[in-house]
């Protein structure tokens, strides 16, 4: 006879991968990685993990490999709309909050779900951004079983002028209350600027409001149309001067209390200076906060994809590289015209003795930004040269190139390995400037197996002045107050100070300034510049890409023999230039997502 | 013996497997074009990267994905359906016409056509292409058919490209003309600098303050 015994439990197991809350908060440790995990997840936009974000801005083009036939921004452009981390970290504020032990302090938790509300803050941010106002969900975590009713779930769309408020008071209460006693509020001891501190949720209230007060503003001005009936897109202009006064206040405080400064190390060699800016991780008096990354563990291959040819690592190099329009906006120490001096008055080509001298007198930040023929890279002269300038049998000029890293037949350089050149060479450069803003010194970085740690800068002083100057600017603050601020970022520049300050200052300022951090896109569509500057004109030289080809004179016993002209050359690898239209000041709401939920409503232009 | 056994298995399988799409494609097309309202005539609009779009909606289904069609230079558009009732709309903000978004109810069966009336803001119209050696001359109407204070005649301009298309984007030649006036408008270029392409084709854009879409005369006209 068989007996039926009852089995002992071995096939109950507990889960080894599944943490309940009791578990995740009785530890710090614990708690940090979950953390980090959010803060790894908030990476939006064009960064160093995303480079080729960069050529789509009028920064920089693709340049290794062939014709890019990128012609306009498609509806979901860089879009975000990510509740699935918004849903992850209001369960974790919700666990921090509810469960109760002696492994964490109330400063703790305060400061533990501060970081966590900023992050979530930080989130909405950049869905607003891109589509205007969103679905709010504040604390609600949902869940469904078979008694739910589903409309329930279906959350409409805030205002956007209701979304905006909502960052601005969450950053509000994390900087005045989560974190006003946090660790990390002193920047010594926020290592590598990797965590927010209040004043980091005081830099996104300024921004969030700034930008709501421009687009309430210049929405009105200059593209009234684009608005939805229940205010879902397009914040009442009457609202304007309440952001920018938000702006400008909380701005103030982070320039009168906070611990942070310009970062002047070195005053000596202005242009090293802005480069060690972005490279200095320890100490650093000016970044607020940084994507970080660290070797070995997680690194980024921005330094080995788009590194100079010369001084490549592996074999990449090149992937995208800075246009000649970008180096035309850095203005010249006494002159804010900052177009190189190509040709002179009747279009002859001007003759520089080295190739270098073109660039001299420009904004200090241009050498921190951009690698220019004749400068250095750990300690490496590095030179483009597209080719040689030979007189022909009739004693005219005649411009001579041949393929990359070519010589003539007396062993001289014709074309560099550095370029630039117009073909649809893999490597090969096509604007005649690399990216030096973030570019890593050390050799290794600039292999694929090691990759770079330099951090990705998302928040930094020179922010906060100019959002201060803009603010100013837009409450009719006097002149000299206004000019107080922006002239700052000019001294570090170098450059000659503003007497009088317009919004087209800011705008240049800003983009001199911001170059390849990640401003520029949303810069131009908050002030409803966009579709007037990137106007699908071929002719337009704001919107057409160009490069900058430099010639080598070769003609022994001519008086320019060894000198150097410059040629302005649409960039080869872009087939057009930018069109932004207006559809493209707000992402598409996707129809899958209005398909879970049709309360959504469309975006203008859907 | 075998291979034959096989070959016949493997066909006995195929022939199970296409039970599974047992739909026919659709086979009626619906085909009609933008017309104005008080004229009847087509609009012009540009086609490369299909920036006008129409959309057609069925109720009777779960989910409302619109099919989107995109006009065509002369104005046309079609979609191949299934038989049924689908209204049609134009995409917000699609055109250089007043955003009114009329449904049209249309009943398809078989192929059918269909007409989208809409109140442009402005029209070109009689427009005439004469080269005579190096010089194209151009004349045009531009007629205003809705009076809106923010909505002005910024700039006319004069395309050309080597193949039909043409439009902002795509053009050889762009000769923009500020402030036109109403009524007749003649323009001369010189059109030496495209004698390397052996055909040529031109039309004229009507830029709008706060349209996105040029307006442009209905389809393009080949000048060589």
């Amino acid at each position: 006879m068989v007996t039926l015994t009852s089995c002992s439990n071995f096939l109950d197991q507990s889960s080894d991968n599944i943490f309940t809350n009791d578990q995740v908060f009785s530890d710090i440790n614990m708690v940090n990685s979950v953390l980090a995990n959010f803060y790894g997840r908030v990476n939006y936009g064009p960064s160093l993990d995303d480079y080729g974000g960069f050529a789509y801005t009028d920064e920089a083009s693709n340049s290794s490999g062939g014709i890019n036939y990128f012609h306009t921004f498609s509806d979901n452009w860089w879009r975000v709309y990510d509740y699935g981390l918004i849903r992850d970290i209001n369960q974790f504020i919700t666990g921090v909050k509810s469960v109760k032990n002696d492994a964490l302090t109330d400063n703790d938790r305060k400061r533990i779900e501060g970081e966590a509300r900023f992050l979530r803050a930080y989130v909405y941010f950049n869905m607003a951004k891109c589509l205007g106002g969103v679905p709010i969900v504040y604390d609600k975590i949902f869940s469904y079983d078979k008694n739910t009713e589903v409309s329930n779930l279906q959350i409409p769309r805030s205002s956007e002028a209701a979304t905006y408020d909502y960052i601005i008071s969450e950053c509000d209460t994390v900087a005045h209350q989560l974190l006003v006693n946090s660790t990390y509020n002193d920047y010594t001891k926020n290592i590598h600027a990797a965590r927010a501190n209040k004043w980091v949720a005081l830099a996104l209230k300024a921004r969030a409001a700034l930008y709501a007060g421009s687009i309430a503003k210049y929405n009105q001005l200059v593209t009234p149309d684009i608005q939805t009936k229940g205010g879902e897109v397009g914040i009442p202009s009457e609202l304007a001067l309440k952001y920018y006064q938000i702006a400008y206040n909380t701005a103030k405080e982070i320039i009168d209390d906070g611990p942070y400064s310009l970062y002047e190390k070195d005053r000596t060699d202005l242009g090293r200076n802005f480069y060690d800016l972005f490279v200095t991780k320890d100490n650093n008096p000016e970044v607020m906060w940084a994507k970080d990354y660290i070797y070995p563990g997680q690194t980024q291959q921005f330094t080995n994809q788009c590194i100079a040819a010369s001084v490549k690592g592996d074999v990449d190099c090149n992937a995208v590289t800075p246009i000649l329009n970008l180096v035309d906006a850095f203005e010249y120490k006494n002159n804010p015209d900052g177009h190189l001096t190509i040709e002179d008055e009747n279009g002859n080509p001007v003759y520089y003795k080295n190739v270098e001298d073109i660039f001299n007198n420009k904004d200090a930040r241009l050498f921190g930004t951009i690698i220019t023929p004749g400068s250095t890279f750990r300690g490496i002269k590095i030179n483009y040269q597209a080719g040689q300038v030979v007189k022909d049998a009739s004693g005219n000029w005649i411009f001579k190139s041949g393929s990359l890293g070519s010589t003539d037949v007396d062993g001289n350089v014709l074309t560099d390995i550095n370029g630039p050149i117009s073909s649809n060479d893999l490597y090969g450069n096509k604007t005649g400037f690399n990216i030096r803003k973030f570019m890593d010194e050390n050799k290794d970085a600039a292999t694929r197996g090691r990759g770079s740690d330099i951090w990705f800068v998302r928040f930094r002083y020179a922010e906060v002045l100019l959002i201060e100057t803009e603010a100013a600017l837009e409450l009719n603050k006097p002149q000299s107050e206004i000019c107080s601020f922006i002239n700052q970022l000019r001294e570090r520049a170098g450059i000659q100070d503003l007497k009088q300050c317009t919004l087209d200052n800011i705008i240049n300022e800003n983009r001199v300034e911001f170059a390849f951090e990640n401003h520029r896109y949303w810069d131009l569509k908050r002030w409803r510049k966009a579709h007037l500057l990137w106007n699908d004109d071929d002719n337009n030289e704001s919107d057409r890409y160009y490069s900058l080809f430099p010639y080598k004179i070769n003609s022994p016993g001519d008086p320019h023999d060894g000198e150097w002209i410059f040629k302005k050359v649409k960039t080869f690898t872009r087939a057009f230039p930018l069109y932004f239209q207006l559809r493209n000041y707000y992402n598409f709401i996707d129809q899958s997502w209005i398909n879970n939920n049709p309360k959504l409503v469309k975006n203008p232009y859907q | 013996m075998s291979r034959n056994l096989f070959l016949s298995l493997l066909c006995c399988l195929l022939l199970l497997s296409c039970g599974k799409d047992n739909y026919d494609p659709p086979e009626s097309e619906l085909s009609g074009k933008i017309i104005s309202r008080t004229t009847g005539d087509a609009i012009g609009v540009r086609e490369t990267g299909t920036p006008v779009e129409m959309q057609l909606y069925q109720d009777g289904y779960q989910l409302h994905t619109p099919i989107l069609v995109y006009v065509n230079q002369d104005g046309t558009f079609s979609a191949k359906l299934f038989d049924g009732v689908y209204k049609l709309v134009s995409a917000d903000n699609a055109g250089p016409w007043v955003n009114k978004r009329d449904t049209v109810l249309v009943s398809v069966k078989g192929n059918s056509t269909v007409d989208y009336p809409v109140d442009p803001y402005f029209t070109l119209e009689n427009e005439n292409f004469k080269v005579s050696g190096d010089v194209l001359t151009v004349n045009f109407n531009i007629l205003q058919e809705i009076k809106d204070p923010t909505k002005q005649m910024q700039s006319v301009t004069l395309y050309i490209n080597n193949t039909r298309f043409v439009d902002s984007g795509y053009n050889k030649m762009a000769v923009t003309v500020p402030d036109p006036s109403l009524g007749s408008n003649s323009l001369s270029v010189n059109i030496s600098k495209l004698s390397s392409y052996p055909v040529l084709y031109a039309r004229i854009g009507l830029q709008i303050t706060n349209i996105g879409q040029q307006v442009y005369t209905v389809g393009s006209v080949k000048i060589k």
